[in-house]
């Protein structure tokens, strides 16, 4: 789902960035200190979910564990994935510096939806949520690269439908592996998945009224 | 796993400055995003390609994933697209990626997160950069050595089954390295850590770098304008 450098017209560069912008500080201001090297081994393991090969039949494909960061780190997963996506560039050319705002905002909004579809599945249906949620990200991303290449030039439309066509096998395969994960997570470290519980006010000693 | 990387092979693109070569790096990308003249598109990429020549090998294995997005553009030329604009999109995507392979790629990650700091980018996004990038390698190693074990046990397996078992390796490689990321982190704050790297080796400004990013601006306004 990476855009390349010199696809994307500057207008829609530019909306790219600017989205990105607000959703970075958004997510470095939810994100507390001591949740940094957290965030920073999720950011690492989407880099390298785009480089594990997933068999499909005769060919393979590669995973992008959006689903999962989602849930995994709400807010924070869009300064995650911007670092993610830069270290692509730098190290693999998967990419580019230019549409890293677009790609942050694609790959973004791909990993808000998936958490988003995850939490509105009961929590005992588990493996049911993660695929919904997984195959729900794929799709958002995907929907949201055709949309860019489109609005850059509406001549790129019948490439963009294919892109979206294309990627409708490797939503089905995320949300299947989503799945087992989720539920592999929850059967070893049921808490891992949950979000963090909110602060309440502690119970007084003294429930005496006055 | 081994990541081959890039290496600045002339002193002269060695001695700029991060921010310098960052800056007109953006700028020469946008030149090319804008430019009309594929001529200006093309001598660009043949600059870019100079100092790569060298690395060829590394160079042609990173422009393969750059031309993934291509894949689909050229086969919708029987669909209604201009060749022509195909053609160009072409050489756009490839100029782009041979001026960020030239200038950028080759920097090491302690001058590029200098360069972010120098740039004024957000202290939490540079600690962020740093940990990944440490982390990355301490995932690359967990991972192939659980895959081994995993071959090593099962060998192949329906496609199924290896879906399942690809899970669990990352499930598990997921778990084990946030209980040792989160040790980590607690062992650093231990020894004062208070959630910046500082940098000890101070960016200089010299009069190259300034003839370099004039000569970037003046090619790029030069290629948009004309």
């Amino acid at each position: 789902m990476h855009i390349s450098e010199g696809v994307l017209s500057p207008p829609v560069l530019a909306a790219g960035w600017a989205l990105a912008a607000g959703g970075l500080a958004a997510g470095l201001k939810k994100t507390e200190p001591d949740k940094l090297p957290r965030t920073a081994l999720v950011s690492a393991a989407l880099f390298l979910a785009s480089l594990v090969h997933v068999p499909l039949g005769p060919s393979s494909i590669h995973l992008t564990l959006l689903g999962i960061a989602g849930l995994l780190l709400g807010w924070s997963v869009i300064p995650a994935l911007f670092i993610a996506l830069l270290l692509q560039a730098l190290l693999f050319q998967f990419g580019g510096f230019l549409s890293l705002g677009v790609n942050t905002v694609v790959m973004g909004s791909a990993a808000m939806t998936g958490s988003l579809v995850f939490r509105m599945i009961p929590a005992r249906r588990r493996f049911a949520g993660a695929f919904c949620g997984g195959f729900a990200a794929i799709i958002t991303g995907t929907a949201l690269v055709s949309a860019a290449l489109f609005l850059s030039d509406p001549g790129l439309k019948p490439a963009a439908a294919l892109l979206f066509a294309a990627n409708i096998p490797l939503a089905l395969v995320e949300g299947v592996l989503s799945g087992f994960i989720a539920a592999i997570l929850a059967k070893t470290l049921p808490g891992f998945l949950d979000p963090a519980p909110k602060h309440t006010a502690p119970e007084t000693a003294d429930k005496r009224t006055r | 796993m081994y990541l081959d990387r890039l290496e600045f092979t002339h002193d002269a693109l060695r001695r700029l400055d991060g921010r310098c070569r960052v800056i007109s790096a953006l700028v020469l990308i946008i030149a090319v995003v804008y430019a009309k003249s594929p001529y200006f598109i093309t001598g660009l990429a043949v600059l870019s390609a100079v100092p790569l020549v060298k690395d060829i090998r590394i160079t042609m294995a990173r422009l393969l994933p750059v031309n993934l997005i291509l894949v689909p553009i050229w086969l919708s030329v029987p669909f209604g697209l201009d060749a022509a604009a195909a053609l160009r999109y072409t050489l756009r995507v490839n100029a782009a990626a041979l001026l960020a392979m030239s200038l950028v790629v080759p920097m090491r990650i302690q001058a590029i997160s200098r360069t972010l700091a120098a740039l004024k980018t957000p202290r939490k996004l540079i600690t962020l950069f740093v940990l990944t990038h440490r982390y990355l390698f301490v995932l690359i190693e967990g991972l192939a050595t659980a895959l081994t074990s995993m071959r090593l046990r099962g060998g192949r397996q329906r496609m199924l089954g290896e879906w399942k078992a690809l899970s669990h390796v990352f499930a598990a490689t997921l778990v084990k390295s946030a209980d040792r990321s989160d040790r980590v982190f607690q062992a650093m704050t231990a020894r004062g850590f208070t959630g910046t790297f500082p940098s000890i080796r101070l960016a200089g400004w010299h009069i190259r770098d300034a003839l370099f990013l004039t000569g970037a601006l003046t090619a790029a306004v030069c290629g948009m304008v004309l």
